[in-house]
């Protein structure tokens, strides 16, 4: 229940200074172009980065296993993290495929309720596919192998909440 | 009229090196004059009570301090140097409680890894050419959550409540 504590917020009003340093307007779009290819040709190496991120994923699991993990809540958050890391950063070193998945795997994650078995098995399997596709070093969208993926976890998802009766989040609403 | 970012400073706080190594290369690239990293919360406070930064992006998930409570110590800290400055959230996060624990924490703008020059691009210019009030409230400091016109708002005044 929200109290009203009757005290009355302080409005500080905005401050102008970044203006009179940089001026007012727009960044150069040529300056936006240059960046963009600076993002494209990067050549970093993400696989080790993604397998670190694949070993925490492991860890929470095996914990998870061995009853260390009890509070679903927690779990979930903790599985969380990982997955939302390939996500945000796969997609900028050209592993496409492993972004999607993982943002397919954090929306499913984020609308779940509780992390029982068959929710769990899911995120299992999820992390061997993409420790394989990793492995691999499958770059790019996937071709249609990255299709095929996208699309049976998507299933895969949507048959748990269905199972449930939970509402499917867009992202997993539609086939790719 | 370009944005002349070349006296502009910048701190990224980034736990992932090759992250951080490509928000460096696009904000250089984009023109900031000076730009500072740190590996966690805790060194990105410490740069910002040593550089008083113009703006700050902050990753959010990182060891020690994480970018929630990074932003609760500029925000809060009676020794922070600018408590108003502008923090841009860089995250994988994109659902909407997310981005609305962060607001609740205080920060300016949200933006969504993976992310493109443009979506940088326009959260910097948005924080210079629309520099928001600030609210103090004893639950809340941080820049104005109401984006809209709320003249005919007519619920609960969450400003004076206890959350």
């Amino acid at each position: 229940m929200t109290q009203n504590t009757g005290i009355e917020p302080k409005i500080i009003k905005a401050s102008y200074i970044l203006q009179a340093k940089v001026g007012t307007g727009t960044i150069d779009p040529q300056k936006i172009h240059e960046s963009q290819r600076v993002i494209d040709n990067n050549r970093v190496d993400f696989v080790p980065v993604g397998l670190e991120f694949l070993d925490e994923l492991e860890k929470i699991l095996k914990e998870a296993k061995m009853q260390a993990i009890v509070n679903s809540a927690e779990l979930r958050e903790r599985l969380t993290q990982p997955i939302m890391q390939l996500k945000g950063n796969a997609g900028m070193f050209k592993y496409n495929l492993i972004g999607d998945l993982a943002n397919i795997m954090l929306s499913f994650l984020e609308a779940l309720q509780e992390v029982d078995t068959d929710a769990f098995e899911i995120v299992e399997a999820h992390h061997k596919t993409l420790k394989a596709i990793i492995l691999k070093r499958i770059m790019g969208d996937g071709g249609p192998h990255g299709i095929a993926f996208r699309n049976e976890l998507k299933d895969a998802c949507r048959r748990y909440f269905i199972k449930r009766d939970i509402s499917i989040p867009a992202l997993l609403a539609a086939t790719t | 009229m370009p944005l002349n970012l070349e006296n502009l400073s910048v701190l990224v706080v980034e736990d992932t090196l090759p992250m951080r190594k490509i928000i460096h290369a696009v904000l250089m690239t984009l023109g900031v004059g000076k730009i500072y990293n740190a590996e966690n919360g805790e060194e990105g406070y410490r740069n910002f009570l040593r550089h008083n930064q113009d703006i700050i992006i902050t990753d959010w998930h990182m060891p020690n301090v994480n970018g929630l409570d990074l932003i609760q110590m500029i925000r809060r800290n009676a020794n922070s140097p600018n408590r108003l400055v502008p923090i841009i959230m860089m995250t994988g996060y994109s659902a909407f409680p997310r981005v609305s624990q962060a607001r609740d924490y205080g920060v300016t703008e949200f933006l969504v890894k993976p992310f493109s020059a443009e979506d940088l691009a326009k959260r910097l210019a948005h924080v210079i050419n629309k520099p928001r009030d600030f609210i103090e409230s004893p639950y809340y400091f941080g820049p104005c959550r109401r984006r809209k016109d709320g003249s005919d708002y007519r619920g609960l005044e969450k400003r004076r409540s206890r959350p």
